[in-house]
């Protein structure tokens, strides 16, 4: 049964390209077998440009940054950390084909498992083929989905990997996972795309370090007091995930996005999972183990942007339904729905960028969640809904060379906040020294109140080559 | 018909000659009537001089496709520096309201559109602005010929245009002497939105091909801050054969047309 499921996906796959309305595709091939003018006589149609070359290109990354952390109470005990990077990507480009490869490695990692080493350090590794119009790609790669600037609901295909919580990139943050993807052009402005994950990998959660959430240290602390231990319990040691990464507990997606008369729209289901772990202590005192599961979900996604009066305006909403419709399973989350809206703007001409994100999650029947205290979603101060106000604002200045930008991100009803301005100065091309101070506040049980003692002051220095 | 010109990509194109007076806009439409390819490529070499002298370089690939109705599609790929390579941007040419922009950035993985009045920014942190490389419609303006004079070796007129909306434009005012004999902008100077000068365009070298006049060397001098952008047409194509995908966000995501 798991062999004909493996087989019929790539064959799925092909089945709903095929079927695609017969007039959309004759459009297509028409579109694509023609040229936008027939060349002249006499005129070369070979192109140039490196962008068309086929062979091999490599580029990379090297970086370094010190990072201190301060004590709070005394400067003498604030700690520095240095910590170099280096990233090497490899291109092989053919007339139908490519070959990526992405390389980071990070010296502190050394101390890292077998398995997190390979993970981070083979960062997108994917070939991409060329059929006619149709691409297609497969491997170990990231895929974003969505409207969002680095703020999304609908971004489901990855995991994150909290090492560094949010103080990276977007990209970085995101971790790789093994997909098929097939992207299908309908006509000049739309596009058909089938995504499919043959496992589908839960969020990296450190279980140490300065990015350690507190609900890790809570648990550790209940676990004491529940086993009867005198010594401190290593989540590190109980934690035990379920068979989540079984050939038939994939991810499939497909998205359907265009644009017309200004607007960019898109449309999209995914089956996959909440990648965000549960914890099940229901066996603990048996096995001295904590379980953790994941929520199978269904995704009903909706995107939009558009561009007036010089606002960007962008959009995404999704349902997301848990096998728990009615919320009446305690040991099931409950279908929630989630939002992005956002906008950005130059203040004025070629002046400073702000840039306006909301992010909102909606657990629906949260009445049923408030009257069960055994309820995974249970909260002691009843508060369900979660939005994220976040926005950033920047600009170049000194002849582009030095670049300012304030970020900060506000939990509304947490009444967090991350602050971090930085200033980076690029004396030339590619070179860059960037500063920046970031900090946390709120109460512990907050998203970004459990870092305030992880706060810090940052000096990095990359080269591009 | 859509009549637009732009102070990059209007020094692609070719002129007739006109023995008639003629007021500025009639000029103008000249200027925005010469024929040219359907589509033009280049690959081109930007330098970016700082007050102080020093010498930034940027490699871009362009092409243009205009349709029957002389609406224009614009691709840029960025090869150069590292920072900025594989960004690739797109803008379509609409009638009757803004352009479509795109742009993709390699460090998002993915296309984001991007407001027309964005336009205003800087292109690559050059002394160009995106609005810059674009075409604009000549009905957007009001234009009025100030005089004849001759510039270097080229009889010019010399065109005072103003935008009819003025939130429509970057600038209060742009003063351009086109060349009478060959009806291109041989120079350009940009006023700010408070009446000042701000940048000079001037083209330095022009060459004739596949027929057509082609301006192969640019400068943009903004006298307000003392930089200059040097735009140096490496290798250029008129009528080259593009594939229609290529001008999709599509290409923009996989950089295969």
């Amino acid at each position: 049964m798991v062999r004909s499921r493996i087989c019929a996906v790539p064959i799925l796959l092909w089945i709903l390209i095929s079927t695609t309305p017969f007039s959309i595709s004759a459009t297509s091939l028409k579109e694509d077998s023609r040229e936008s003018t027939p060349a002249k006589a006499g005129v070369p149609s070979a192109t140039f440009g490196a962008s068309q070359e086929p062979g091999l290109a490599w580029s990379g990354q090297v970086w370094a940054n010190s990072r201190l952390y301060r004590e709070k109470n005394t400067l003498e005990e604030s700690v520095w950390q240095t910590n170099p990077r280096v990233d090497l990507s490899l291109e092989v480009k053919k007339e139908q084909a490519e070959l990526k490869v992405k390389f980071r490695w990070e010296p502190s990692w050394q101390n890292q498992s077998t398995d997190t080493i390979f993970r981070r350090m083979i960062d997108e590794a994917y070939v991409r083929g060329f059929l006619g119009s149709t691409v297609f790609e497969a491997g170990y790669m990231k895929v974003v989905w969505g409207k969002g600037d680095d703020v999304h609901v609908l971004d489901l295909l990855n995991p994150t990997d909290y090492y560094d919580f949010v103080n990276n990139s977007y990209l970085d943050r995101r971790a790789s996972q093994w997909m098929m993807r097939v992207m299908h052009p309908l006509g000049e402005m739309h596009n058909l795309e089938l995504v499919w994950e043959p496992v589908t990998t839960p969020d990296h959660i450190p279980l140490e370090g300065p990015w350690k959430p507190y609900a890790i240290s809570a648990l550790e602390g209940h676990l004491q007091t529940l086993l009867g231990f005198t010594s401190p319990v290593a989540a590190s040691e109980v934690l035990v995930s379920d068979q989540l990464s079984t050939l038939i507990d994939g991810t499939y997606g497909i998205r359907f996005t265009g644009s017309s008369h200004g607007f960019d729209y898109g449309i999209l289901y995914a089956y996959t999972y909440n990648r965000e772990p549960k914890v099940d202590l229901s066996r603990i005192i048996q096995t001295q183990k904590v379980y953790l599961s994941y929520d199978r979900i269904h995704c009903f996604g909706i995107e939009g942007a558009t561009a007036w009066e010089g606002f960007n305006f962008r959009l995404e909403g999704g349902y997301f339904l848990t096998n728990d419709t009615k919320g009446t399973d305690p040991k099931v989350r409950n279908p929630s729905v989630g939002y992005v809206v956002g906008m950005d703007r130059d203040l004025w001409t070629d002046g400073p960028n702000l840039n306006l994100q909301v992010q909102g999650v909606l657990p629906l029947h949260t009445d049923k969640i408030d009257r069960n205290p055994l309820d995974v979603e249970y909260r002691g101060d009843g508060k369900y809904t979660r939005h994220i106000l976040a926005g950033h604002l920047s600009d170049t200045i000194l002849e582009n060379k030095v670049k300012w930008k304030v970020s900060t991100a506000f939990g509304m009803e947490q009444q967090d906040l991350r602050i971090a301005p930085e200033l980076t100065y690029e004396p030339f091309d590619d070179f860059q020294i960037t500063a920046r101070w970031v900090q946390y506040l709120g109460n512990r049980d907050t998203t970004f109140g459990q870092y305030k003692d992880s706060s810090f002051f940052e000096v990095s220095v990359s080269y591009r080559f | 018909m859509k009549r637009s010109i732009g102070i990059v990509a209007g020094l692609f194109l070719f002129s007739i000659g006109s023995l008639f007076a003629l007021d500025g806009r009639e000029v103008m439409l000249q200027v925005d009537k010469r024929p040219t390819g359907k589509t033009s490529h280049a690959l081109v070499r930007m330098d970016l001089i700082d007050s102080k002298g020093q010498v930034n370089t940027r490699s871009v690939e362009m092409f243009t496709v205009k349709d029957e109705k002389d609406l224009k599609k614009m691709v840029i790929v960025f090869h150069a520096p590292a920072s900025v390579k594989d960004t690739r941007y797109l803008a379509v040419e609409n009638e009757g309201r803004d352009d479509d922009k795109w742009i993709y950035l390699p460090a998002l993985k993915r296309v984001r559109r991007i407001a027309a009045s964005e336009g205003g920014s800087s292109f690559m942190g050059s002394d160009f602005t995106y609005d810059d490389m674009s075409d604009r419609d000549v009905d957007r303006d009001n234009h009025k010929l100030l005089r004849e004079e001759t510039l270097g070796s080229y009889p010019c007129y010399v065109v005072e245009s103003s935008a009819k909306d003025p939130k429509d434009s970057q600038y209060s005012k742009r003063i351009s002497w086109i060349a009478k004999d060959l009806w291109i902008p041989v120079k350009i100077e940009l006023y700010d939105k408070k009446g000042n000068l701000q940048k000079i365009a001037t083209m330095d070298k022009i060459d004739t091909i596949q027929g057509f006049v082609t301006p192969l060397q640019t400068t943009m001098k903004n006298v307000q801050k003392g930089t200059s952008t040097l735009l140096v047409m490496e290798k250029f194509v008129w009528d080259e054969s593009l594939p229609s995908g290529l001008f999709t966000t599509r290409y923009l995501e996989t950089g295969k047309p």
